[in-house]
C-alpha cells in the first residue's frame, strides 16, 4: 500500500492531526451544547400503562423498522431483517476481497458494491423519512404541514379529522404466492448467471462474467441472496401499496 | 532538560503573563510531568506523540491523505468524543437519577425544573445520542465508500458493525429511563418485538416447540417480567450504565488499537 | 504430542492424552455451565407485577345497546386492569385491550365501532377481528368466572390470558375466528349471555 512505504509524504501529528482533532472537539462540543441550549429534549406524561399516545414513535434511527413492521409480521421486521443487515455488513468484507480501490473513493472500480450499499443506505433513510414525517395518528398516511405541524411528539391537528383505514387488505393465493417467491429466489439466483453466457453478444454480460470468475460462486450466492432480500423487501412494500396484499404467502406457523 | 521555548521568552523582556508561564513551566516539578517540553523541534514532536500517555493513541507521522477532511470527515473521532461527552453528562445525570418506577419521572422534572443545569445537561445527553448514531453511520459510509475495510481491515470493520450496534443498543436502553410515554411505548413495542423471536419468543414461529411462554421466554430475560416495569426500568439502568459501556469501551479499545496498528487506509 | 516441551521425558503418552482431554473438557464444561447460570440469572424467581385477577361488578351494572348490531364498550377497568367490558345485544364478555401486534393499547372508537391500535395501525372489529392493519391475532378474551352471588371474576394480565386460558382456542396466526372459534368465544367462560 502506498501508504505504507517510506517515500510516502507524511506530517508529523503534533501540530498537524491534534489541530484537527482539538478544532473538531471544540467544534461538536459547541454544536452539541448550542443545540441543548435551544431545543428541549422531549419528554411527555408519565408512563401509563393503559393510555399508548397516538401516534407512538420510536426515536428516529429506529423508525425506519417501525415502518417495516406495517408491512411484516414482527418476527420478520423486527428480528430476521436487522439481524440480517447487521451479518451482512459484518459479511462485506469477506465478499468484497478485491485489495483494489482502497483508501480513496472509488466509484469506477466498484459501481455494485457502492450502488448496493448506498440503496441499502438509501432505503434505510427513506424509511425513516417516510415514518417520521409522513405518518400520523393511527400510523397512518397524512402530509406533512398540510395535515399536521411537523416536528415535535405532541399531535395537534385542530379541525382536522383523524384519518380512517378504508383499504381491506387480503392475502395473495397461496399458489401464486409459492410461485412468485420460488420464482424470484431461484430466478435472481440463476438469472445472472444465464445471463453470462451471452458474454459474446454484449458487453455487460462480458463484465459480469469477469467479476463472478473473480467471487467465485459461493461468495456470489451470499451476496445475490441480500440482493433478493432488499429487493424482497421492497417488492413486499409495493405490493401492498399496490394491491393491498397484507401477506404473499401463508402457512399454519408462520406468515410471509 | 529544554530550557523555555523561544516563543515564550527569546531576546524580549517576557510580560506578566510570560512571566508566570516561565514560573509554572521552567521548574523540575512541572517537568516531571511534561516531560518533554514544547514540542517545537521535529525530535520533540516525535517524542511527545511516543511518550505522552493521551497522544500515544496517535501516531508520530501520519500521511497526508488521511489528515484531508474529505477523506476522514473526521466522523471516527467524533464519535468516540461524543461517547465520551455522553459518559460524562450521563455520569453527572446519575447523581440525580433513581431508577425506580415511581421516582424516575418525577427525578425528570427535578432535572429540567430544580437541578442546577440539570435541563442542558439531560438536552446535550439526549442530543448527544442523537448526534452519535449519525455519526457512526456516517463513519460507516465513509469507511465503505473509501474502501477501508478491505485487507487488512477486514475483523476491525466487523468490531465497528458490533460498535454500531452496541450504539443502537445503548440509544435503546435509555430511552426507558425517564419514564414517560415515549420511551415506555418505544421500549413496549421493541421487546415484544423480541417476544415474536421465532423458537425461543413466546408470541414467535415454533414457539410451542421449545415450550416458549410469556414468562419464560427471552422476552422475559430481557425485561424480567410479563411487562415493562420496575425490574425493566433497573435492567435498562444497569445495561445502559454500566454493561453496555464496558462492552462499548472494551470493543472501542480494540478498534483503536487495530486502526494505530494499521494506520489510515491507502491508495495501492 | 511427541514434541510438548514439558516433561517428555517421563511421561506416558497416553495417560498425558487423558489429562489433556479430560482437564479441556472439564474447562469447557465449567464455561458452559457458568454461560447457563448466566442466563437463567436473567429469569427473576419471584415477580411482584400487579394482580391478574378482580372483581367487574355484576353483569347488570353494564349498559346493554339498543341496537342489536352494536355494542356498548365499558372503559371503567381500561386503565387499571386493561379490559374492556363488552356488552352486546346477546351477552358480555371481557376483551383485553392489549394489541396482538405489538402490546400497545388499542383505542375504542364508538362511532366506527373499532378498536384502533396507535402503534401500527391495526383495526379489530367488536368481535375482536382483525379488519386491518398488521396484527396477527384477534384481540384476546378473558375468561369470566361467575360467583354465587353472580358478580363476575375476571381473569386478565397477560400471563393469565395468553398461558392457560385462551391458549388452546388460540389459532395460530389467523386475523379472524374460526367457525370452531366462534362457537368456543360464544359460550361460558368467555361470553355471559344475557337478554337485551
Amino acid at each position: 500500500m502506498l501508504s505504507n512505504k517510506p517515500d510516502y509524504p507524511r506530517v508529523p501529528s503534533w501540530p498537524y492531526f491534534i489541530w484537527i482533532v482539538f478544532l473538531s472537539i471544540i467544534l461538536i462540543t459547541i454544536v452539541v451544547w448550542g443545540v441543548s441550549f435551544i431545543v428541549d429534549a422531549p419528554l411527555e406524561e408519565e408512563a401509563a400503562w393503559a393510555v399508548t399516545p397516538n401516534p407512538a414513535k420510536a426515536p428516529w434511527y429506529f423508525i425506519g423498522l417501525q415502518e417495516l413492521l406495517v408491512y411484516f409480521d414482527p418476527w420478520i421486521a423486527g428480528v430476521v431483517l436487522p439481524t440480517q443487515i447487521l451479518v451482512g455488513l459484518m459479511l462485506i468484507p469477506y465478499v468484497d476481497v478485491s485489495p483494489h480501490a482502497q483508501g480513496r473513493y472509488g466509484w469506477k472500480d466498484r459501481k455494485f458494491a457502492v450502488s448496493f450499499f448506498s440503496f441499502g443506505l438509501f432505503l434505510w433513510f427513506a424509511l425513516i423519512a417516510v415514518g417520521q414525517w409522513f405518518r400520523g395518528p393511527s400510523w397512518e398516511f397524512y402530509w406533512p404541514y398540510f395535515d399536521y405541524p411537523l416536528g415535535g411528539n405532541v399531535w395537534t391537528y385542530p379541525g382536522v379529522p383523524l384519518k380512517m383505514t378504508t383499504a381491506m387488505l387480503g392475502n395473495m393465493p397461496n399458489w401464486l404466492g409459492a410461485i412468485s417467491i420460488i420464482v424470484f429466489f431461484i430466478g435472481g439466483m440463476t438469472l445472472p448467471l444465464l445471463f453470462m453466457r451471452v458474454s459474446d453478444s454484449f458487453k455487460l454480460a462480458a463484465i459480469f462474467k469477469d467479476y463472478f470468475k473473480k467471487l467465485g460462486i459461493i461468495r456470489y450466492c451470499i451476496i445475490q441472496i441480500h440482493v433478493l432480500l432488499m429487493l424482497g423487501v421492497v417488492g413486499k412494500v409495493l405490493l401492498r401499496l399496490t394491491f393491498g396484499y397484507k401477506y404473499i404467502f401463508t402457512t399454519p406457523w408462520f406468515h410471509i | 532538560m529544554s530550557k523555555a521555548s523561544p516563543e515564550h521568552g527569546g531576546d524580549r523582556k517576557p510580560g506578566v503573563i510570560g512571566t508566570v508561564w516561565k514560573l509554572v513551566t521552567n521548574n523540575f516539578i512541572f517537568r516531571t510531568v511534561f516531560r518533554t517540553g514544547f514540542p517545537d523541534t521535529m525530535l520533540k514532536r516525535m517524542a511527545v506523540m511516543r511518550s505522552s500517555f493521551l497522544m500515544h493513541i496517535l501516531p508520530t507521522k501520519v500521511g497526508v491523505h488521511g489528515l484531508k477532511l474529505y477523506y476522514t470527515w473526521c466522523m471516527g473521532g467524533i464519535t468516540f468524543f461524543l461517547f465520551l461527552l455522553l459518559t460524562l453528562t450521563g455520569v453527572l445525570l446519575m447523581f440525580y437519577y433513581i431508577p425506580e418506577e415511581h421516582r424516575a419521572y418525577n427525578d425528570m422534572k427535578d432535572l429540567l425544573y430544580m437541578v442546577p443545569y440539570g435541563r442542558i445537561l439531560r438536552n446535550m445527553h439526549r442530543w448527544g445520542a442523537h448526534a452519535m448514531v449519525f455519526t457512526v453511520i456516517l463513519h460507516m459510509a465513509r469507511v465503505f465508500y473509501t474502501g477501508s475495510y478491505k485487507t487488512p481491515r477486514q475483523f476491525n470493520w466487523v468490531v465497528g458493525v458490533l460498535l454500531l450496534t452496541i450504539t443502537l443498543l445503548l440509544s435503546f436502553t435509555g430511552y426507558l429511563l425517564p419514564w414517560d410515554q415515549l420511551g415506555f411505548w418505544a421500549v413496549t413495542v421493541g421487546t415484544n418485538m423480541a417476544g415474536a423471536t421465532p423458537f425461543i419468543g413466546f408470541e414467535g414461529p415454533f414457539s410451542e416447540l421449545l415450550g416458549a411462554q410469556i414468562d419464560n421466554d427471552i422476552r422475559f430475560a430481557m425485561i424480567g417480567g410479563t411487562r415493562i416495569g420496575a425490574n425493566a426500568l433497573i435492567r435498562a439502568y444497569v445495561w445502559h450504565c454500566v454493561g453496555l459501556p464496558l462492552i462499548a469501551s472494551g470493543l472501542i479499545l480494540f478498534h483503536f488499537y487495530r486502526v494505530r496498528k494499521d494506520g489510515f487506509s491507502g491508495p495501492l | 504430542m511427541d514434541d510438548f516441551p514439558y516433561g517428555s521425558a517421563g511421561g506416558d503418552p497416553s495417560r498425558r492424552k487423558f489429562f489433556l482431554v479430560s482437564g479441556w473438557s472439564s474447562l469447557g464444561m465449567l464455561a458452559a455451565g457458568s454461560g447457563a447460570g448466566f442466563a437463567k440469572f436473567f429469569y427473576p424467581g419471584v415477580l411482584y407485577e400487579p394482580q391478574t385477577t378482580f372483581n367487574a361488578g355484576k353483569p347488570g351494572d353494564y349498559v346493554a345497546p339498543t341496537d342489536p348490531k352494536s355494542v356498548v364498550v365499558d372503559e371503567r377497568f381500561k386503565k387499571t386492569q386493561r379490559v374492556w367490558i363488552v356488552r352486546s345485544f346477546e351477552g358480555i364478555y371481557a376483551m383485553v385491550a392489549v394489541c396482538t401486534h405489538l402490546g400497545c393499547t388499542p383505542n375504542w372508537f364508538p362511532g366506527e365501532q373499532r378498536f384502533k391500535c396507535p402503534c401500527h395501525g391495526s383495526n379489530y372489529n367488536v368481535e375482536g377481528e382483525v379488519v386491518a392493519g398488521p396484527a396477527p391475532l384477534p384481540l384476546f378474551r378473558a375468561k369470566i368466572n361467575i360467583t354465587p352471588d353472580g358478580s363476575m371474576i375476571i381473569t386478565t394480565g397477560l400471563l393469565g390470558i395468553r398461558r392457560a386460558e385462551l391458549q388452546y382456542i388460540k389459532h395460530v396466526a389467523i386475523t379472524s375466528w374460526t367457525d370452531q372459534e366462534k362457537k368456543e368465544i360464544k359460550k361460558k367462560p368467555f361470553f355471559i349471555s344475557l337478554k337485551a
